[in-house]
């Protein structure tokens, strides 16, 4: 069955994605942060606390509570697009990234720092 | 870029540097006509564990919310939503070690009985030759992860150090059992060894290649390693140019038994992925070890969370097929708010259909339907 709106929409093969407006790039990090706050939508704020904002457009957060993986993509990306609409449409929302929990493997020298970076040391 | 030639082997023609898109075609006009397609093909593991340690894993990169405990009615459910909406092919790759697992077994079983094509990459040390004697008929395909042609090199980049050469000499055991179990019963199943080759192990190139040849195996394939948008795996795509010499002489080691097959396109592509948007995942869907459902193992990790669709052990698979969030997810990808180049890791699974994709949506080359015979594995894009 053909829907009216396609499952796939294959208009934006070429667009280009947009870039942080310069209210946003010129906004010191506190700036930043009181505009994402203040335009999550209410019934989210409680499940996430936000961790970083760059220049770039992206925001880092997390979540305070463990959500089935059902619920959190559409939990973040209804954040995404609160934030796309009343902020800025270049920004992003990403959570804190998390290391391997692989035991084995953390033996020759994975590490996970506090912010969610991997460092390795060279094998010798 | 797309259409590599075939490699011409014993048993058919073998694409393992290109895509078979051509041979779906049918999904391709159906996506293209704005319907909600099933994949052909399902990339997964059955765990996320693994008893190896390889340096180049990206597992180490793929660290979602948790580990579900995957259950034989898990996959059984599974297997049967996959027939009921068509996936055509499952390869047990993605981020763990499926032969470690205790439904590795039954779901080969079950996805036999099924009619669904079943391909799997392995490090081969958990599959002693009873356990292989069993799981061999029920592929079409098995690949051993050997990332070195010495068994020093071998223990040091995949386990502990290079005194460990049990490991090797395990795997040998057991690949060499598999390729005499394959002749013996003239099994159906193409039987390969890979290097993931980072530019540091160029001097295991040539060594590798003699291994293939000795061992008896189909093929020996040498990709690329794949790492994420932060290069948290340090692997260092401008150093690859220094190993083409090597590339090609052991290209040209192939014998009529064992083709040495070089990933030339994943290879030269490096870290640049020559599109904006990723229209693979609706062809080639990926699910974590964890039971998590996402468009992309490049997403599995908590950091893309927008991306998490569902876990099959929460609910069906049926169920997320279906919701709507799967397709939003998709149409994310498809949207100008996502940048292949900065928002994801380099040369993911689907990357050969993304180009495809990519370049039959821009109308650059446009796909075609097949009209040879199908390659070996055609229902793994």
């Amino acid at each position: 069955m053909v829907r009216v709106r396609p499952a796939v929409d294959l208009s934006f093969a070429e667009v280009e994605v947009p870039h942080p407006g310069e209210a946003w790039r010129v906004a010191t990090v506190a700036e930043r942060h009181g505009l994402v706050m203040a335009h999550l939508p209410i019934d989210v704020g409680p499940c996430v606390r936000l961790l970083k904002t760059s220049q770039s457009g992206s925001v880092i957060m997390e979540l305070t509570q463990h959500v089935l993986a059902a619920s959190r993509g559409k939990l973040l990306m209804r954040i995404e697009q609160a934030v796309k609409h009343y902020v800025d449409p270049a920004i992003t929302v990403w959570l804190e990234p998390k290391g391997d929990k692989n035991a084995l493997r953390l033996l020759r020298g994975i590490e996970v720092k506090e912010d969610g970076t991997i460092e390795k040391e060279p094998l010798t | 870029m797309t259409t590599s030639a075939p490699v011409q082997t014993k048993e058919g023609a073998l694409i393992l540097d290109s895509h078979k898109l051509r041979w779906h075609y049918d999904r391709v006009e159906e996506w293209e006509a704005g319907e909600r397609i099933a994949p052909v093909s399902v990339d997964m593991a059955l765990t996320r564990a693994c008893g190896a340690m390889c340096e180049f894993c990206y597992a180490i990169v793929q660290e979602s919310q948790e580990r579900s405990n995957i259950k034989v009615n898990h996959v059984r459910q599974l297997l049967d939503d996959f027939k009921e909406i068509g996936v055509r092919g499952v390869s047990l790759i993605s981020d763990g070690e499926s032969t470690i697992s205790p439904v590795y077994v039954p779901f080969l079983e079950h996805a036999h009985e099924l009619g669904i094509d079943v391909g799997n990459a392995t490090n081969g040390w958990e599959l002693p030759p009873e356990k292989m004697e069993r799981v061999l008929p029920l592929l079409k395909w098995m690949r051993f992860t050997v990332v070195a042609g010495t068994p020093k090199a071998f223990a040091r980049i995949m386990y502990k150090g290079s005194d460990h050469t049990q490991v090797f000499w395990r795997a040998m055991h057991h690949i060499s059992h598999a390729v005499q179990f394959k002749r013996r019963k003239k099994l159906d199943v193409t039987l390969g060894i890979q290097m993931v080759l980072m530019p540091q192990y160029k001097d295991e190139i040539l060594p590798f290649a003699q291994l293939g040849l000795d061992l008896g195996v189909d093929y020996a394939v040498i990709k690329h390693c794949s790492d994420d948008e932060q290069g948290s795996l340090g692997v260092n795509y401008s150093k690859y140019q220094e190993t083409y010499d090597m590339l090609h002489q052991a290209e040209g080691m192939s014998t009529e038994q064992t083709k040495v097959i070089v990933k030339w396109d994943k290879i030269r592509d490096g870290d640049t992925a020559p599109y904006k948007r990723v229209y693979g995942p609706p062809f080639l869907l990926q699910i974590s070890g964890s039971g998590l459902v996402a468009p992309s193992g490049q997403f599995f990790n908590t950091r893309y969370s927008k991306f998490h669709i569902g876990n099959f052990t929460e609910e069906r698979f049926l169920d997320i097929f279906r919701s709507d969030r799967y397709w939003e997810t998709m149409n994310y990808l498809a949207s100008p708010y996502f940048d292949a180049k900065t928002m994801m890791g380099t040369l993911p699974i689907q990357h050969y259909i993304n180009v495809a994709l990519d370049r039959h949506v821009r109308r650059v080359e446009l796909l075609r339907p097949a009209t040879e015979p199908p390659p070996l594995h055609v229902n793994f894009l």
